[in-house]
């Protein structure tokens, strides 16, 4: 049969042109390539913006950031404000999801473009960025508080009440069709 | 030199007791001998298995009698976690679902929710949508055929369909600041506007795509030999098999069944693009092959219409400060590259969901191992795999 093996060498003469073409492939310690401006790198604070409004530790997913917040009259207006005393992000928690980032509203929180993350225990991974440190390892927000249905369920109910149990959503489908 | 009909029917049970082409010790001589079958793991570890999958194996000589997959080598209880989240912070989840379609992932899942808040999505956010999630399936379409190559012994494919996952994922890397784990699409729309030279950039790597595709993707596999002997007739199924066993996506559409959701049930902007839903007669590991090859093909046609088209104005819908839908069920379906993706999103009217459930495809797709590998050769469970195409993150959750 004349046709046998017809297939195996063009595939050999495509891997053959492809063995002069141009390299694709970098020598990745030495040559690093120029990252995007949106990447999404390690978190860092700059503390001298922060308000401590604790938005970015409400918001984040995975709890990985802990704020120790405190009164202190910082920019010497007379009047004492939220001060973030401590702040600590937990890297061996976060998943880069950038929702501190869009939440914050003085822009302090941002992605730099490190993404070498090493260490060689978890608490090396928690980057400490206040004057106190904070203790990574316990959570700020350890249980999840489900708000009540709607403004007139908390309006009716006592808040140290515990919530109404859950009515199938499809029932009530069901009796308005 | 080209095998034809290898395959034996697994339903045919006289197939497992005569010697069917030498395959099967007859048992005669299995009794005479006192032989018997073997039992055998594939698995989870395994250099050519996809993901963490074990196979129980049942083997008669080289030829499988039974196969059982086992799964949870990888879950991560993602549905629990999503009830103890508010809803945009499910969609970082999403994306650790099926990894090489997360975009998809992220787009079922807002569609379901915006399905519960009844939000209405700017144009451009749509096209931008759809521009990502086309260019999603040629980062997943490419190295299937890679990876099916690979589990044949060849192992340049490959390093070629990694060369344009790579170009693609730079691109997403530049869209999105991640290059796998986006949190790009959200609900109510997209999280930022395309930068400026992004549009060029994608038009120029599309350009050099299509000119490199037929080299490289076709020319390179399709008339290979080795390649045609070991896909062709392999885990044949019919159509009616196929519709049975729940199959989407190339699976189900290289039986011939012309099933699209793109299509049958559109969503996003897909009723604006013009595109084919491909379909194969044979229904073999080479005609899902066939498939991919030809769906990556109408991904660029598609891509190439959503760069012109694409309208200008805002890429975010207004879905307030805190997003609390009311009570009641949210579905999105969307085409993933494996098959049918659904999302099923139950809210109890806080913020948080009260269910969410992923229908992943590679879940479903799953069961066709156990119908379909019996009656095959041991080394013929790879290409079967990659049909199948699953990935470990999807069946898992």
């Amino acid at each position: 049969m004349p046709q046998v093996g017809q297939g195996i060498l063009k595939g050999m003469g495509i891997t053959l042109k492809h063995m002069f073409g141009k390299k694709i492939t970098r020598m990745y310690p030495e040559y690093k390539r120029d990252l995007p401006e949106r990447s999404r790198g390690m978190l860092t604070v700059d503390m001298d913006r922060c308000i401590a409004c604790l938005q970015c530790m409400r918001v984040c997913p995975d709890h990985c950031i802990s704020i120790e917040q405190t009164k202190r009259d910082a920019d010497g207006s007379g009047k004492a404000k939220p001060y973030a005393i401590g702040f600590v992000i937990d890297d061996s928690r976060c998943m880069y999801c950038s929702l501190c980032v869009e939440v914050c509203p003085v822009n302090c929180i941002y992605h730099t473009e490190e993404f070498e993350a090493q260490a060689y225990n978890r608490l090396e991974l928690a980057r400490q960025f206040g004057e106190r440190p904070v203790d990574p390892t316990v959570d700020p927000r350890p249980t999840v508080k489900k708000k009540p249905k709607s403004a007139k369920a908390a309006a009716d109910g006592d808040a140290t009440k515990k919530a109404p149990p859950k009515k199938a959503p499809r029932k009530k489908e069901e009796a308005a069709s | 030199m080209l095998s034809e009909e290898r395959h034996v029917e697994p339903s045919d049970q006289s197939a497992l007791t005569q010697p069917a082409a030498g395959r099967l010790v007859s048992p005669d001589i299995r009794d005479e001998f006192g032989l018997e079958t073997l039992d055998m793991n594939m698995g989870p570890q395994h250099p050519a298995m996809h993901g963490l999958l074990r196979l129980i194996l049942e083997l008669d000589g080289e030829t499988v009698v039974r196969c059982d997959p086992v799964m949870g080598y990888l879950h991560r209880c993602q549905e629990k976690i999503a009830e103890n989240r508010m809803y945009p912070a499910v969609i970082p989840l999403t994306d650790r679902l099926d990894y090489f379609a997360n975009m998809h992932n992220e787009h079922g899942y807002c569609l379901a929710v915006e399905d519960l808040l009844g939000v209405e999505i700017p144009p451009r956010a749509e096209y931008i949508r759809v521009l990502m999630c086309e260019l999603m399936r040629l980062a997943s379409h490419i190295p299937s055929v890679g990876f099916l190559m690979l589990e044949l012994g060849a192992f340049t494919p490959i390093l070629y369909s990694f060369r344009e996952r790579e170009r693609i994922q730079t691109i997403f890397e530049a869209v999105t600041g991640a290059r796998m784990m986006f949190h790009y699409i959200r609900i109510g729309g997209v999280k930022a506007d395309l930068p400026e030279d992004i549009p060029q950039k994608i038009w120029d790597y599309i350009e050099s795509l299509e000119s490199n595709f037929q080299r490289d993707f076709v020319d390179f596999i399709q008339g290979n030999e080795i390649f045609i002997s070991r896909t062709r007739g392999i885990a044949k199924m019919t159509q009616e098999k196929a519709i049975e066993m729940g199959v989407t996506g190339p699976g189900l559409r290289g039986t011939g069944v012309d099933f699209d959701i793109r299509r049958d049930y559109p969503y996003s902007i897909y009723p604006e693009l013009d595109f084919d839903v491909i379909t194969d007669t044979e229904g073999d590991v080479a005609a899902s092959y066939r498939v991919r090859i030809a769906e990556c093909l109408q991904s660029i046609r598609m891509i190439k219409q959503c760069l012109e088209k694409m309208p200008e104005g805002e890429v975010m819908g207004d879905t307030g400060r805190r997003i609390r839908p009311a009570e009641g069920e949210g579905f999105g379906r969307v085409e993933s590259p494996r098959g049918e993706y659904t999302v099923h999103v139950v809210s109890d009217g806080t913020d948080i969901p009260y269910r969410v459930h992923y229908r992943d495809p590679s879940f479903c797709n799953m069961q066709l191992l156990q119908e379909m590998v019996p009656g095959h050769y041991l080394p013929d469970i790879m290409p079967i795999m990659g049909l199948v195409d699953p990935v470990s993150g999807g069946w898992d959750k």
